[in-house]
């Protein structure tokens, strides 16, 4: 008997079934009847177009629900995007202001002052300006990874000779290299060096950071040799160090922002991790390339590639 | 010390200076520390310097002498160094001046819009010395055909 037959008979006759042949029979054909509604309501059921509409609009549902999700996410993104534009405008503003004050009081005293100055004054007013220094490149590494991650990136191009680059930047680690005693060169190529089409505060960026790494990862005494050589249609710069070396296990991760090689941090606390990084972005977004050998205790060659200007032979 | 200063002095650096008092520079800057320190310097290399702290300070002063060169900061009270450049850029009268964004702001896009709106250069106040901004001045001022 159907089961919801059987519970309203008990509640009918409160569990005293009548019983007789005909009454058999009656029950027989009713129970039957709910028997075949159930199957007729199990066959609407598994019916794949009812199922399909369903399955449908709940998706339409769904949709509808993620869409509204994905216009708000895209709003707060906005939002977020824009509070981070002007807290990068109040970093660059608040932060450097003080630190220009300070930049020029201290280059002041040593560039016009320096005479009235015993050299221990000297030598701390040179030391105080470095300091600042520091600070003032590690919030424009910082600015410049922003960029980078922005994605907002658009070089304005020019025309720039790379030896004269190289050269410029040379100059200015003459006394990096002479406190630190290691020989500084630069080994030219008996060919002409071409002309490159960059932007050059980025490339020149790039050799200042490999140039600064390899004179700081080097004990006094050593050597750091810059070379310039043609390549098909790039430029290879490459310096070469016999420094400290990179770790083996590390060097996958050398160019990632802020890592530092563990035989770095020791001999450097100084150090932001951003050099490498920023340096990578600027080779590779002039088309370019950058790579390395290292040994720990031999030393590191870094190098990298650009393309060579297209309107060489006019220009040069 | 300036008396000290003095003695060392070369002739070349009192003939160059000669040249640059006919040169007249308005500082447009709000931090007074600052406009302290770059008029002092400015003053050593013989310019004729005078200061006002905003935009609209400048566009006034302007009316009244115009500079061979000027000094503008971007971020000042009343009006921003943007609105004043695009307001001075639109009068043919100052065509022939030279004008330099002196900023902390930076970033691409702000320099792109100061040579937009015709600076001669953007510079950014943390990353010169006053002597690397001294050398930068007539740098312009040779190019402009100034000096």
């Amino acid at each position: 008997m159907h089961h919801l037959l059987e519970q309203q008979l008990k509640q009918i006759f409160n569990d005293k079934l009548p019983s007789s042949p005909e009454w058999e029979a009656f029950l027989k054909v009713v129970s039957d009847t709910y028997i075949n509604y159930d199957k007729g309501y199990e066959l609407l059921d598994r019916s794949p177009d009812i199922k399909k509409l369903e399955e449908l609009s709940h998706s339409n549902q769904v949709l509808t629900k993620n869409e509204e999700e994905l216009r708000l996410e895209n709003e707060r993104l906005l939002e977020v995007d824009k509070v981070k534009t002007e807290f990068i405008s109040v970093i660059a503003h608040q932060l450097r202001t003080p630190l220009s004050a300070t930049k020029w009081v201290l280059s002041l005293l040593i560039d016009e002052y320096s005479k009235n100055l015993t050299s221990e004054q000297r030598d701390l007013v040179k030391k105080g300006y470095d300091s600042n220094d520091r600070m003032i490149n590690l919030i424009n590494d910082m600015l410049e990874v922003t960029r980078i991650e922005s994605g907002k990136v658009q070089y304005s191009l020019t025309l720039v000779h790379i030896e004269d680059l190289i050269s410029s930047v040379l100059s200015d680690f003459v006394g990096l290299a002479s406190t630190r005693q290691i020989n500084l060169s630069f080994e030219k190529p008996s060919v002409q060096l071409p002309f490159i089409n960059v932007a050059p505060e980025k490339i020149r960026g790039a050799i200042q950071n490999l140039i600064e790494n390899a004179l700081i990862y080097t004990k006094s005494g050593g050597k750091v040799v810059i070379r310039a050589i043609p390549e098909n249609n790039m430029i290879k710069v490459s310096v070469e160090d016999n420094g400290i070396g990179i770790p083996e296990h590390q060097q996958a991760d050398i160019f990632n922002k802020f890592f530092r090689a563990d035989n770095a941090a020791k001999m450097q606390t100084d150090g932001s991790g951003l050099g490498l990084f920023i340096s990578k972005n600027a080779v590779e977004k002039h088309g370019g390339q950058i790579g390395f050998e290292s040994v720990v205790g031999k030393g590191t060659t870094f190098y990298f590639t650009l393309p060579i200007a297209n309107d060489n032979n006019t220009k040069s | 010390m300036d008396n000290n200063i003095n003695k060392e002095e070369n002739p070349l650096d009192e003939a160059r200076k000669k040249k640059n008092l006919d040169i007249k520079i308005l500082v447009v800057e709000d931090d007074l520390f600052l406009v302290q320190l770059l008029t002092g310097r400015l003053n050593k290399e013989g310019y004729k310097v005078s200061f006002v702290d905003n935009g609209t300070q400048a566009l006034k002063s302007l009316e009244k002498e115009i500079p061979d060169l000027m000094f503008l900061d971007i971020i000042m009270p009343e009006m921003n160094g943007f609105e004043t450049l695009k307001k001075i850029r639109a009068d043919s009268r100052y065509d022939q001046m030279a004008i330099i964004i002196f900023s902390n702001l930076g970033q691409e896009y702000e320099i792109e819009e100061g040579k937009k709106l015709g600076a001669d250069e953007f510079l950014i106040k943390a990353n010169f010395t006053l002597k690397e901004v001294v050398d930068k001045i007539s740098e312009l001022l040779k190019k402009k055909g100034k000096i």
